[in-house]
């Protein structure tokens, strides 16, 4: 119990200095910037004196620290003051997240998946070395993925949407419902979106390396050795400890991810909180960028108490290293 | 030698010859097909596009490899501590790791090169705060798992000092080559970074210096009738990065 | 049937309602006259807000809420007749009362209004009548429905004074105008519906704004019919559209030109002769020709303009004129470039990076001024920071960038030395003077006179290099029918257009 407390209290001091330190970072960076949300409005000079007291602007980078990290503390933002002009900031984010997540969680996962089984597939953790083909196959397809996400998303929308118009007017097909991309609301764009995202934004290459090194080590563990030379079921064993690692690196992608969900939200126009960060940066939004900030801060320190109470509950070695 | 550091070096070859990006403006001849005397055409403001090509690789080149020394010094002392000492250290910097983490690295390093000014340094310095998280994480993860193995246990009970087994059996012999790796990744992140910003919005390396990303959005937005214009930076930028960006399969 | 009138906004339109798309770069955060800042908003005000007065395809002024003005012989106040046969979207109906609120709630400086300044040519607005409203003014002025353009808000949709741009009206906005919002869609786009209580009929059921972020991807959806509407085609795919039977492209001219402004506050750059001789190493022509068509400009109007004096002529580039002005100006020019001081001269410029070209344009410039001995360099700011740098610090000694006018072409603050936008720090007596008389006049043939003297003064004072104004292009659907095109406001006219 002691040292179950003693986890939990760590976690919870790096869930507040995660927390606090989202918003120092942000605020700092917009403090640094040149130009300020009221510079983004066209008469801004005439308005400067009344908006800076109102907008909270008028004081340096430690007079808005000391105003941000108590309102953070009580999960009050405050307002949008240029991208959503009025609209609050908590409920603003948080709905740009949750449509963020359709497209994160799935890419995660199929990262996560392919990672793994491309990684068994060219033999890692394997007893016994594989084809050099199979390696080589591995490899290329990785290597496809270190496209950066900006130029895959072009490519894609512009290479779907011109070869659907040739078909169209050679009179192939019909019109399809989520024709033409960006603009459709259809459950094609977000594919395509999802599937950009996992692979071109080197998620695919992190993974496959990481997800090699789990398997090359939980091979090498002496109980898997055993449990081979028994001959016993080895994919339940390594599901049971691949568990841990599996989710450890799911929320350890997510910088990548959330980089390249900029771009992929933009060129499939499919807005969430990755444009919405982007645009709060352009129109020096500083409460809706430290909204944001703070939202993917609990989100990623979330997920990454998640990979270690899965860790811990799986793995007795975990149990023993918290003493 | 690893054959993935190949292209870099023929690349860092090119971008060592001197290349003057006004005196090639030549408005003259815009969007010329490939010949003998302008191996990839020309842009739309008559720019030879090989030569940009080779130039540009001194856009990321050089700014990555500061990010690299950022991230790396930085990463590999923060996570020296947090590896070793864990607990209360630990939680500390994973804490300040996990800020960083919260803005997007695309953003971070908008931020900073919006408040430092665009240039090289500006992309290193936001580049390399935006590789930070990876360096500490990765290097206080090795040696949270290292600092309480048998030859660090031996090492001790020979009467090593605490120091000399940090700095040299963790650090050097067992975690250097995650460092580098994580060096020749950086690089090509800077890369997908540039290309990334000068696409958003013109905030990547700004003309007339020549860099794959501004030579990819300056040909797109143009409409340049020379399709070189654009395929040739995108090929450099596909070829460096499955250079930089190691592959998944080892054993 | 007036009382059912809001309900009918609650209807699905019928099944083969026509819905007319077009793209913006950026979609509207609000829609609110009074706080709109970017010209989408503008756009999408005008589909659901009226003013007093408006623009005939002629670009005339023509009565659009008022029927009519009565200027007093002093011409120090007026009468405006109101239409008595104008609702709101919600049904309620129109009244002097909205005119004189919508007024003060302008004037009001705790509204803090991005568009303030389009009234504050009035000093009082009083109510005579239900339909009646009396307008007192500044100063004399001799044709006030030329500025009586701004949008007419619903009292009785706020409450007390100031407004507050977080008011829930900003995304409930109720107009009088042809559509009335239907919603803001979760993807960002916005659904506007046919008001079907308009005064006359109305020929596109729906618009949808719709989010296109790419301007790559924008003139492709309208290939693709994706798209119905393209408020402006970039230079680019011109060729592309012009020769597709499904787009028809509609030219506008806007009251835009290009500039590369001086800060004549720095040294040398005070010396009209040293930015005259800067000019003279600029080959405006070859800057234009990657960017587009246009018409160069000699002085602060386009040549449609009233304004413009013809009589001004472009200048052409003069290396040989130039260097005599540098020289006697105490600059030497070296082997390579030219100093003062024993130092290079070297110049920084900052643009506006969002202005479409302005890569081209100031890459163009580098490597002219460096041929002819001059360093240049370029930052490539956004809208935040150049504004800091440009209108707060005054920071910088070249500036690339464009001014926009709407209908009245006023120029007095980016020139008059107490001009509010007057950022490369310009001052002449004589310009200001007649800036004074341009303004205070009521006669339009003497305002005619003044300004164009005024662009003669400029002209040979070059505080600014006045570049060009640029063609531009909207791109329809063929089946979009009886187009005008608003130059500025583009949607002005859309009510006559048709899609059936």
């Amino acid at each position: 119990m002691r040292l179950l407390l003693r986890a939990l209290a760590l976690r919870a001091l790096t869930f507040v200095a995660t927390t606090a330190g989202a918003v120092l970072v942000v605020t700092a960076l917009f403090s640094a910037v040149p130009g300020d949300a009221i510079d983004a409005l066209p008469n801004g000079p005439e308005l400067r004196s009344q908006l800076e007291a109102e907008w909270g602007l008028a004081g340096g980078f430690g007079e808005r620290l000391a105003d941000a990290l108590p309102r953070a503390a009580r999960l009050d933002f405050g307002h949008s003051l240029t991208v959503s002009p009025g609209a609050p900031v908590l409920p603003l984010a948080a709905s740009a997240a949750g449509r963020s997540a359709a497209l994160l969680l799935p890419a995660a996962a199929l990262a996560l998946l392919a990672g793994f089984l491309g990684a068994a597939f060219a033999g890692d953790g394997a007893e016994r070395p594989v084809g050099a083909w199979r390696r080589l196959l591995v490899r290329a397809v990785a290597a496809l993925s270190a496209v950066p996400a900006v130029l895959a998303a072009l490519a894609v929308v512009n290479g779907v949407n011109a070869g659907t118009w040739s078909l169209m007017e050679a009179g192939r097909v019909e019109r399809p419902a989520w024709f033409a991309l960006p603009e459709s609301d259809h459950a094609v764009r977000s594919a395509l979106a999802v599937l950009v995202l996992a692979g071109a934004s080197a998620s695919l290459l992190w993974m496959l390396r990481r997800a090699g090194d789990s398997l090359t080590q939980l091979g090498q563990e002496t109980f898997v050795v055993a449990e081979r030379a028994r001959g016993g079921p080895l994919v339940p064993l390594y599901l049971r400890h691949l568990a841990a690692p599996a989710a450890r690196l799911g929320a350890a992608q997510a910088p990548a991810l959330l980089s390249a969900l900029i771009v992929v939200e933009r060129a499939f126009g499919m807005p969430g909180a990755g444009s919405l960060f982007w645009e709060s940066c352009g129109l020096r939004d500083w409460p809706l960028a430290v909204g944001l900030a703070v939202v993917a801060a609990v989100t990623a320190t979330s997920a990454r108490f998640v990979a270690d109470a899965v860790a811990v509950i799986v793995d007795p070695r975990e149990r023993e290293a918290l003493s | 030698m690893n054959v993935r550091v190949v292209p870099l070096l023929l690349l860092a070859a090119g971008a060592a010859l001197p290349y003057a990006p006004l005196a090639d403006v030549n408005a003259a001849a815009p969007d010329l097909p490939a010949s003998l005397s302008r191996l990839l055409g020309t842009d739309h403001l008559g720019r030879d596009v090989f030569r940009r090509v080779l130039a540009g690789a001194r856009a990321f080149l050089i700014p990555g490899v500061g990010a690299a020394v950022i991230a790396g010094g930085l990463g590999v002392g923060l996570g020296a501590l947090a590896g070793w000492f864990g607990g209360l250290v630990e939680g500390v910097v994973t804490g300040c790791m996990g800020a960083l983490r919260a803005v997007p690295p695309l953003v971070l390093a908008l931020l900073v090169m919006m408040a430092t000014g665009a240039g090289p340094a500006g992309l290193a310095l936001g580049a390399g705060l935006a590789a930070l998280p990876a360096f500490t994480e990765g290097v206080a993860d090795r040696l949270g798992a290292l600092r309480r193995a048998e030859f660090v246990v031996a090492a001790r009970a020979h009467g090593i000092s605490d120091a000399r087994i940090l700095v040299w059996h963790l650090l050097w012999v067992n975690t250097r080559a995650l460092v580098l790796r994580e060096a020749l990744a950086t690089v090509g992140q800077v890369l997908v970074l540039e290309v990334t910003l000068s696409y958003l919005g013109h905030f990547g390396v700004q003309e007339p210096t020549p860099s794959w990303g501004n030579m990819i959005d300056h040909a797109l937005r143009t409409g340049c009738a020379n399709p070189l214009a654009w395929v040739a930076p995108v090929a450099a930028v596909l070829v460096t990065l499955s250079a930089t960006v190691p592959g998944g399969v080892r054993r | 049937m007036r009382a059912l009138s809001p309900l009918l906004l609650l209807l699905p339109l019928a099944a083969h309602a026509e819905n007319l798309r077009y793209a913006e770069d950026v979609a509207p955060a609000l829609i609110h006259p009074l706080y709109g800042s970017t010209m989408a908003e503008a756009r999408a005000n005008e589909l659901a807000f009226e003013g007093l007065y408006t623009d005939n395809v002629e670009l005339a002024t023509t009565p659009a809420l008022a029927l009519s003005t009565e200027l007093a012989a002093d011409k120090l106040s007026a009468l405006v007749t109101l239409r008595s046969d104008v609702h709101w979207h919600d049904g309620q109906p129109f009244t002097s009362a909205d005119v004189v609120f919508t007024i003060k709630a302008m004037l009001d400086r705790g509204t803090a209004s991005t568009e303030g300044g389009r009234v504050a040519w009035i000093r009082d607005a009083v109510a005579v009548d239900e339909h009646t409203v009396n307008l007192t003014f500044v100063r004399a002025e001799g044709r006030p429905e030329d500025k009586l353009y701004f949008k007419i808000l619903p009292k009785h949709a706020f409450g007390a004074l100031p407004l507050k741009r977080t008011d829930a009206f900003r995304t409930k906005p109720i107009g009088t105008g042809p559509w009335a919002l239907s919603q803001f869609n979760e993807d960002n786009s916005i659904t506007f519906n046919k008001w079907t209580s308009w005064r006359n009929p109305v020929g596109v059921d729906q618009i949808t704004l719709r989010e296109v972020a790419d301007k790559n991807y924008q003139a492709k959806l309208v290939l693709y019919e994706s798209l119905e509407a393209l408020v402006r085609v970039l230079p680019r795919d011109l060729a592309i559209l012009q020769n597709n039977r499904k787009v028809e492209l509609y030219p506008y001219q806007t009251n835009s030109w290009w500039y590369l402004g001086y800060n004549n506050k720095r040294p040398g750059l005070s010396n009209p002769a040293v930015r005259r001789a800067l000019s003279g190493l600029v080959d405006v022509d070859s800057l234009l020709a990657p960017v587009g068509t246009g018409a160069r400009i000699s002085g602060p109007f386009v040549p449609s303009s009233p304004y413009y004096n013809h009589d001004v002529a472009l200048p052409e580039p003069d290396a040989d004129a130039s260097e005599k002005a540098l020289t006697a100006a105490g600059y030497s020019r070296g082997e390579e470039t030219w100093t003062q001081g024993g130092k290079p001269v070297v110049l920084t410029a900052v643009a506006h990076q969002s202005l479409e070209s302005v890569q081209e344009v100031a890459i163009n410039l580098q490597s002219q001024l460096q041929t002819a001995g001059i360093r240049l360099e370029v930052q490539f700011l956004d809208e935040a920071a150049w504004k800091q740098r440009v209108w707060r610090d005054h920071d910088y000694d070249l500036m690339l960038s464009q001014w926009s006018f709407d209908r009245n072409e006023d120029i007095r603050e980016q020139f008059h030395t107490n001009g509010s936008r007057n950022f490369v720090s310009y001052s002449n007596p004589a310009v200001d003077a007649l800036l004074d008389k341009a303004r205070d006049s009521t006669d339009p043939y003497v305002r005619k006179a003044a300004l164009r003297d005024v662009h003669r003064l400029i002209a040979g004072d070059q505080p600014m290099c006045f570049l060009w104004t640029l063609d531009s292009y909207a791109a329809m659907a063929v089946k979009v029918r009886n187009v005008v095109v608003h130059p500025f406001y583009f949607f002005t006219f859309a009510p006559q257009w048709s899609m059936k």
